[in-house]
């Protein structure tokens, strides 16, 4: 069953298009992610289904009912903000604690719940305390129970992972998903990073200018982005932008009348080889010849900077092995790996 | 290294000083004043000391009479401040109000000028309302001129709760009005509290309003005082300027702990 249904939304700052007819629908129990520069209108578009924004048209649906002109409080869904918006004068039992009170639950059974979310947290020994003697990752997890204790129809997440250092993030992005999972919620998550939405999500929304630009599932998204946003947007990547022509001698085919190519490399998949070592297995790997120009070494692997000789351009490749600045190599691309558009 | 400390030392003790001659003296002077018979200059102490203008002032019972009434003006000035201004800083601080800023100014101009021309004419429209006279005028005098001084702070503490704190409540389901009460006010108390000291010891020091609009049967505390140190009796006044610090004193020690504890409890951190 859809949860949640969003049709042609549109909200306009300006002249600016913060969202562009956009339109998706979430399931019952599914983890979607928006991801996006930025600017892009992800955090507009989450912020308009919570109701703090007001839209200029469309429609929002949560489990049928249609919510866009109800006020923030009567369309039980719950948010996660980005700073948590924890409320410093209580204790994480009474923040816990706040939405049951308001929908009028008795006492032993506003304790039961409150219990219930801390532990499933694992944060029920912090239950006194206030959110100004609680570390970063666990005012993350009282602002995650917060909105889960409440039973909403869906869970609105603004970048739940982005306050926290790198190292713990690593770690909480598969517990997150399982804890998501678990709890069964249908969940639309913000983020800008790319690769957090790919390893959590479901389904993914790229957006860019307000506008969903694609929507599939995270190795869809990776394998076949539908667009050079998309294609330059997911994975670490060389956009290389040049003449036709140029790309005809690698041995693809340009789409006629074009007058310039983009060639989306994958540099995180790009294996590169000295010359003869490597053989084009499949027809459609590719196999590309340049020079080393440049190198940096960046602890496991080696940066190389190398000037494509038939593309005439740079791109950035990391490897294990080792090449000098001036010699000769060899790039092979496997399918998937590699993506034109004009 | 030395002696650079000691010269260090010795400004120290240079600025303690002259601070506490500006902020001690004049306190040290009124206390000697109270207890003075005879204080000719240049002594630097009274010829003669006695106890009779305490004697005399507490006697009299004028002076506690005035300083009650003072009180209780303050107090209501505070109530009435505060309750108009929580409400308006609410909207000054969370909706965009067209002129705000001339607004907000508005409240500033019974204090941008002196303050004897605009309380006369006040007192002079007070008098064809019958309010002349009536510790009630006093009280509505007080409340709009101290206005400024609690919707200012309260705007100012309002402004500064974030906006997530009250959208993360909203989106929990909590009404407007819930919000308010829940989040919005308990995080401002600090400030509200603020708004109050300041509100209460303008009120209980302030002479131009309370002389003009109390004439001639009621006398506030500071209206007293001017009375007698027209008259040159320095001891009465005196006894009575220490007489009211001690309101404000309590006052100020009583919220301080309170404010306190409330920043302590998150605002602050």
């Amino acid at each position: 069953m859809e949860v949640l249904r969003l049709q042609g939304l549109r909200k306009y700052y300006g002249s600016v298009r913060a969202l562009d007819d956009v339109s998706a629908e979430i399931e019952e129990g599914e983890l979607f992610a928006v991801i996006g520069p930025s600017g892009s209108g992800k955090t507009t578009l989450l912020r308009s289904i919570a109701g703090f924004v007001q839209l200029d048209a469309g429609r929002i649906y949560i489990k049928g009912r249609d919510v866009t002109d109800l006020p923030p409080e009567k369309r039980n869904v719950a948010m996660f903000f980005q700073n948590y918006a924890l409320w410093p004068h209580m204790t994480v039992f009474e923040n816990v604690a706040y939405g049951l009170k308001v929908r009028k639950l008795s006492k032993e059974k506003i304790r039961e719940k409150v219990e219930w979310a801390l532990n499933f947290l694992d944060i029920a020994h912090l239950a006194d305390r206030k959110p100004n003697q609680l570390s970063g990752g666990q005012q993350q997890r009282v602002a995650l129970a917060r909105a889960i204790v409440v039973e909403p129809d869906l869970l609105l997440l603004d970048e739940p992972l982005s306050n926290l250092d790198a190292k713990i993030r690593m770690r909480i992005r598969f517990e997150l998903r399982v804890m998501l999972k678990k709890l069964n919620i249908a969940t639309l998550y913000v983020t800008h990073d790319q690769e957090e939405a790919l390893s959590i999500a479901d389904r993914i929304a790229v957006m860019n200018n307000g506008k969903i630009l694609q929507v599939g599932k995270p190795r869809e998204i990776y394998l076949r982005p539908a667009n050079l946003f998309v294609a330059d947007f997911v994975g670490v990547n060389c956009v290389v932008r040049t003449r036709p022509q140029l790309v005809e001698r690698i041995g693809l085919d340009v789409p006629e009348g074009v007058e310039e190519v983009n060639v989306v490399i994958r540099a995180e998949e790009a294996r590169l080889a000295r010359p003869g070592t490597l053989k084009k297995g499949e027809a459609k790997e590719l196999l590309l010849n340049g020079t080393v120009v440049g190198k940096l070494y960046i602890g496991a692997r080696t940066r190389y900077e190398i000037r494509l000789t038939d593309l005439e351009e740079n791109i950035f490749v990391n490897s294990d092995e080792d090449f000098e600045v001036g010699e000769s190599v060899q790039i092979l691309l496997k399918e998937g790996s590699y993506f034109l558009f004009p | 290294m030395t002696g650079f400390s000691i010269l260090k030392m010795t400004l120290k003790v240079v600025l303690i000083f002259v601070v506490l001659l500006l902020v001690v003296g004049p306190l040290v002077g009124i206390v000697i004043w109270s207890f003075a018979r005879i204080w000719y200059w240049p002594s630097p102490i009274p010829q003669e000391f006695t106890l009779r203008y305490w004697a005399e002032v507490f006697r009299q019972g004028r002076v506690l009479t005035s300083l009650m009434l003072s009180l209780r003006i303050a107090l209501i000035t505070v109530g009435l401040s505060i309750s108009i201004a929580i409400p308006a800083a609410y909207a000054f601080a969370r909706y965009r109000l067209p002129a705000e800023r001339v607004l907000l100014f508005l409240f500033l101009m019974p204090q941008a000028f002196p303050q004897l021309p605009v309380f006369i004419n006040l007192a002079r429209v007070f008098g064809k309302i019958g309010l002349r006279g009536n510790p009630w005028g006093i009280i509505m005098a007080h409340t709009m001129a101290s206005l400024v001084f609690s919707l200012w702070i309260i705007t100012a503490t309002f402004k500064s709760i974030p906006l997530d704190l009250e959208q993360a409540a909203q989106n929990l389901g909590a009404s407007r009005f819930r919000v308010f009460w829940t989040i919005t006010f308990p995080l401002g108390i600090p400030g509200i509290v603020a708004g109050a000291i300041h509100v209460f010891l303008w009120s209980m020091g302030e002479f131009n309003a309370a002389f003009f609009i109390g004439a001639p049967f009621i006398q506030t505390a500071p209206v007293l005082m001017y009375t007698a140190s027209a008259g040159y009796n320095m001891q009465i006044a005196s006894v009575i300027a220490i007489v009211l610090m001690v309101p404000s004193l309590l006052f100020m020690l009583v919220i301080e702990k309170f404010l306190k504890a409330e920043y302590i409890a998150g605002i602050g951190g």
